[in-house]
């Protein structure tokens, strides 16, 4: 069964990759066309003056608590003084506004009862609700923002610890009956005072440790256009791609082959099922190509290479849905190439793979997620920014999306099937 | 008497209102080559995708080496080979791919298919262009490797749908001498076509088909018989008197007029001529003596312009039994 299924699939992918003017098309074409717009709007070059150093972050300190004060001071720390250049703001709105406009790289806001979300209640010893600190990151600055991230990550993940440290020792104080349990409050106070009271540059920057290190990257920079455009190309020839495959559903029935597997023994099922693996399958192969290419041409960090293997998947499925729902839909092979480039450039304009969409307007901005280039874009963005979990929900857009279209172009080819798997 | 391996009976196919077989008929013998003898759209396509269980019949039932029809799809197919009338294969795959393809598809792997693929390549002489792409094949090789994509499996029933339209007259030699050497090698095959000559040379057995219709069938000997004693002239004309041939008026006053049919009217009242049909840029007249007739018909077609090259006289054949039969020629 599964055989026959892979035999198709394997060889609706040697077909599209045996054409070399299809080959130079659906992977040379988005290469150039990120090399070309990313000359245009700006350029991807190291400029050693931005590269790394001095990143611009804004800082909006909601809470004044003490240990709201010591991220501030680490942020301004001297240790940090050659990376970073923080700006305070007081405004949350103002300070993503600054992002969205590509003035920071980030902007770090910590809101009231930060600080109180680490202290255990002084009676009780619960610990209250976490409060976070939101880092909002700009897509056109994926490393800075990055780097912004990990500095908050690592902060509170060391505060947490030196709290935890304080709660063993009290614990162990008062089973000991060292300290009577009437001071246990006033014996925390001190230690948690020791801990983040202190807000000297020297103390908070002791909360972190940066390792300098040397990189053989070229990139680095503060906006990589490249970075931007390599995903959006990508996924705008994606779709060019899965159309090129389903073109094939109608034109091997013209050209003899479909009728000629079906007189074989395989069911019409294997040869559906066949077909839309080998769209997939093409889909995702000229995707991941993209993305080695780009990796090992442009030293470009796509981010986690797990995540990414799973946003490639949900943005082929997303696309060989669409790609069927074309062949669903079209007459002949001639139609689903006219339809097919068609949606591949609305598809490109709608979803942001020629200009990016932070500041379309809204209708805009709903429109285009009915494309799987803006959910993966989303995706990939995210990625790069090292948000990781960020990409869950594009993943799980685009897989929704699959679904349906596979849904819909299933009821449509069900009522074709006698048109299509027939001679 | 040799045992049939496929038996069709009362095989109907309508697409909407258009019936396009009409209850047709037919048993295949084991090792023989029956021909399916027909001009374009008398359905002999329909014919093969119905046994090939490609299209499902309207009405009517048949049986392939003991698979019934409908019913046994999947049986049916491991027993029959498919040469389709189109070049059915890959053209950006070179002709092992194409080959390793349709072999897998027939649950071939490995050392077997491996092997299989160099059997098929050197009987249809193409061993030598194994690694070059299809879309670098002259006509009549990609004929070749259609036909060796049928082979593979070694079926018991293949099946030849018109395979050698469209190619020089080398390749087709060439592949009814391959038709005829898998005979010999115990293969039968269904060999459906619109030249005469083919049926002639390669058929056991005939069935002529005509409109959906099974006609006649049975050995050359048989059919010819028909038609009796009748003999051919056929008459060879210049190629712009297929044009004349359509427009000039017969001396007697019948008009000379080709019908839709094929059928030519201006030799009707010649002594001892049955019927006459236009076929390609030549006139097909059936005589019942042909050194008898032959002045007056090649008289008669001179003077109403049709400049007659050459004529030949033919002992009976199958197109003189098509057109005893229908009244018409097997036109291309």
């Amino acid at each position: 069964m599964m055989n026959k299924i892979l035999t198709i699939m394997w060889k609706d992918v040697r077909v599209l990759f045996g054409d070399w003017a299809t080959v130079a098309l659906i992977i040379a074409g988005p290469l150039v066309l990120a090399l070309g717009l990313g000359l245009v709007t700006g350029g991807f070059g190291a400029d050693d003056g931005l590269a790394i150093s001095r990143i611009p972050v804004l800082v909006v300190d909601q809470d004044g608590g003490p240990i709201a004060t010591a991220l501030r001071d680490v942020l301004t720390s001297d240790d940090l003084s050659d990376l970073l250049a923080p700006e305070a703001l007081a405004d949350a709105d103002a300070a993503r506004a600054r992002v969205a406009d590509g003035e920071a790289a980030a902007a770090i806001i910590i809101p009231p009862g930060f600080s109180d979300s680490f202290l255990p209640d002084a009676m009780t010893g619960d610990m209250p609700a976490a409060v976070a600190a939101q880092v909002v990151a700009d897509p056109g600055a994926p490393i800075g923002a990055a780097v912004v991230r990990g500095i908050v990550e690592e902060f509170t993940a060391r505060v947490a610890t030196s709290v935890a440290g304080v709660r063993l020792g009290l614990t162990q104080l008062a089973t000991s009956g060292a300290v009577p349990p009437s001071e246990l409050a006033a014996v925390g106070q001190q230690l948690g005072e020791g801990a983040f009271g202190d807000t000297t540059n020297a103390a908070a920057a002791s909360l972190i440790r940066i390792d300098r290190q040397s990189v053989t990257t070229t990139g680095g920079d503060d906006f990589n256009a490249l970075a931007y455009f390599a995903p959006s190309m990508a996924l705008l020839f994606l779709m060019y791609a899965v159309t090129l495959g389903a073109r094939t559903l109608l034109a091997e029935r013209r050209e003899g082959t479909l009728p000629r597997m079906l007189a074989a023994p395989v069911s019409a099922g294997q040869v559906l099922g066949g077909k839309v693996g080998g769209i997939f399958l093409g889909g995702f192969m000229q995707l991941s190509a993209l993305i080695l290419l780009t990796t090992l041409l442009f030293q470009l960090n796509w981010g986690n290479p797990l995540i990414v293997l799973l946003l490639v998947v949900a943005a082929a499925l997303a696309a060989t849905g669409w790609g069927l729902l074309i062949a669903a839909a079209a007459a002949n092979a001639g139609q689903v190439t006219s339809l097919g480039m068609a949606v591949t450039l609305l598809f490109g304009i709608l979803g942001g793979s020629f200009v990016p969409l932070e500041n379309a307007w809204p209708a805009l901005d709903a429109l285009s997620r009915i494309t799987p280039n803006r959910w993966a874009l989303d995706g990939f963005t995210a990625l790069a920014s090292g948000e990781t979990a960020a990409v869950l929900m594009p993943v799980a857009a685009l897989l929704v999306m699959a679904v349906v279209l596979f849904a819909v172009a299933a009821l449509i080819f069900r009522r074709r099937q006698g048109a299509l798997l027939t001679a | 008497m040799t045992p049939p391996i496929l038996t069709a009976k009362d095989l109907r196919k309508k697409f909407g209102d258009f019936e396009a077989v009409k209850g047709i008929s037919f048993s295949v013998l084991r090792g023989e080559i029956f021909s399916l003898l027909g001009p374009n759209g008398a359905g002999k396509t329909t014919t093969i995708n119905m046994l090939s269980c490609l299209l499902p019949p309207t009405s009517g039932t048949a049986e392939i080496a003991g698979h019934a029809i409908p019913g046994d799809t999947l049986a049916v197919r491991r027993a029959i080979g498919v040469v389709p009338q189109e070049i059915a294969l890959y053209d950006s795959l070179s002709a092992r791919q194409n080959l390793e393809f349709w072999g897998r598809l027939y649950d071939m792997r490995g050392q077997e298919l491996t092997q299989r693929i160099d059997e098929v390549l050197d009987q249809v002489g193409l061993a030598d262009r194994a690694k070059d792409k299809v879309k670098t094949f002259s006509g009549g090789m990609k004929r070749r490797i259609n036909i060796a994509a049928g082979l593979l499996h070694k079926p018991q029933l293949l099946f030849m749908d018109e395979p050698t339209v469209g190619i020089d007259p080398q390749s087709r030699r060439r592949i009814l001498d391959m038709v005829r050497e898998l005979r010999d090698g115990g293969m039968t095959v269904l060999y459906t076509t619109h030249y005469m000559e083919e049926a002639e040379e390669l058929s056991d057995r005939v069935g002529i088909i005509d409109q959906g219709r099974l006609i006649a069938l049975g050995t050359q000997a048989e059919l010819t018989r028909v038609v009796g004693e009748q003999e051919t002239l056929r008459l060879h004309l210049a190629e712009e008197a297929g044009v004349a041939l359509a427009g000039v008026n017969g001396t007697a006053g019948a008009p000379a007029t080709m019908s839709a049919d094929g059928s030519v009217a201006l030799f009707s009242g010649l002594p001892g001529v049955l019927r006459a049909s236009a076929v390609d840029h030549q006139i097909v007249v059936n005589v019942a003596d042909a050194g008898a007739a032959l002045p007056a018909v090649v008289g008669r077609a001179n003077t109403a312009g049709l400049h007659v090259r050459s004529v030949d006289i033919e002992q009976p054949n199958l197109e003189a039994v098509f057109l005893h039969l229908t009244g018409r020629g097997l036109r291309d």
